[in-house]
């Protein structure tokens, strides 16, 4: 997991310091709000799951001990405020409609237009088939395959056995890349069909 | 482990299990990847079922490499803080700390469990025991002492009748009454 920040910072945090509370969230927020568009897949709502992921954080750190990684704490807040969000009315009106907010991306590489086009695709198919799987399977489809947790740190931040990671990992990959398949067959047709 | 009930000796693995192994490929620990890669060399449906999804995974990780990122990040920093300013912060009050360590509870829970077990004790040290030979004597002299009682009660009974109701009564040999009935005569 990335993100380290001074453990001397994070005590001062939990000692109610909000100048170190500021340096913990412009350290971690990056990726929080990261895990929650991946579970919302629209920037306005994985905003608002930040700032309660935050809050949330605010009033329970002075429970935080050493031991335990920040982020791992972190992890495990926002999928469950991610999941919650989902299983509220309004996650679930959001559900049957498509967002227009598609939020912006960083990319490792400066993409072509039609990379990005191709990347909002891919996303927005991924999301789709991700919204159809199980809490569990898809808590860790997107903190192993979108976020590139390790095993390991994906089973400490959801509270699960590696064996049961691999098994939702299992029946997630199975969804996703049976979905894919058939995009790629419908995209590839055309093309064989002008040829 | 993922693949369930393997035998490292045994060579021909069901292809539908190894299937299964392949979609977590990455994930399996030593002992479960030489399993599958032994089988791999022999079976070529499944080296080909591998490299499909080895793509798939590729296009998975074109999605990983995009970060979803705030419109405005400093902006967002600046909605949470105000979020937190607003919240009640719990501050650290030692004294609650204290009162919830492990240490406290469990000095709780045995000081009540010896509280409870003295008063339990106590009840039946006052309690009279029925096999206890001089509490039964205790017992039936009070028995005694009541039937005592109610012969007395039923003797003043008969005393407190009253005059006239002993003049027309035979049997009432009170002395008033006989004194009454010689002054008559």
């Amino acid at each position: 997991m990335r993100n380290t920040i001074d453990p001397k910072v994070i005590m001062a945090a939990a000692k109610g310091d909000r100048q170190a509370f500021r340096q913990v969230v412009e350290a971690h927020q990056g990726f929080v709000y990261s895990v929650a568009f991946r579970f919302v897949n629209n920037g306005a709502d994985a905003e608002e799951i930040t700032q309660d992921v935050f809050v949330k954080l605010w009033k329970q750190l002075h429970t935080y001990r050493l031991d335990v990684k920040l982020t791992t704490w972190l992890y495990t807040i926002v999928t469950n405020t991610s999941l919650d969000f989902l299983k509220s009315r309004y996650g679930k009106e959001l559900k049957q409609t498509t967002s227009l907010d598609k939020g912006k991306f960083l990319y490792a590489q400066n993409p072509t237009p039609e990379e990005e086009i191709q990347h909002v695709e891919l996303n927005q198919i991924v999301h789709e088939v991700a919204a159809q799987l199980t809490p569990k399977q898809r808590a860790v489809f997107i903190l192993r395959d979108l976020e590139g947790l390790t095993p390991q740190e994906v089973a400490k931040s959801l509270g699960m056995s590696l064996g049961n990671v691999k098994s939702n990992l299992f029946y997630a990959r199975q969804k996703v890349i049976a979905r894919l398949d058939v995009y790629y067959k419908c995209k590839q047709e055309p093309i064989s069909n002008e040829l | 482990m993922f693949i369930i009930n393997v035998n490292k000796n045994q060579f021909l693995m069901n292809c539908k299990r190894i299937e299964r192994s392949l979609y977590v490929y990455q994930e399996l620990n030593e002992m479960e990847l030489g399993i599958v890669d032994q089988h791999l060399t022999t079976c070529k449906n499944c080296s080909l079922m591998l490299k499909k999804l080895e793509k798939s995974r590729l296009l998975l990780s074109q999605i990983q490499q995009a970060k979803p990122i705030p419109e405005n990040f400093s902006g967002l920093t600046g909605v949470i803080m105000q979020a937190v300013e607003s919240e009640k912060k719990v501050i650290k009050n030692w004294s609650i700390t204290f009162l919830d360590t492990i240490f406290f509870r469990v000095s709780m829970v045995l000081v009540s469990v010896i509280l409870v077990v003295a008063f339990i004790s106590e009840q039946r040290l006052e309690q009279p025991s029925m096999s206890d030979s001089s509490q039964t004597a205790e017992v039936y002299l009070n028995a005694s002492l009541k039937r005592k009682d109610w012969n007395y009660n039923s003797r003043r009974q008969a005393k407190g009748k009253s005059l006239y109701a002993c003049l027309n009564e035979k049997s009432c040999t009170s002395a008033k009454v006989l004194k009454y009935k010689k002054v008559r005569i």
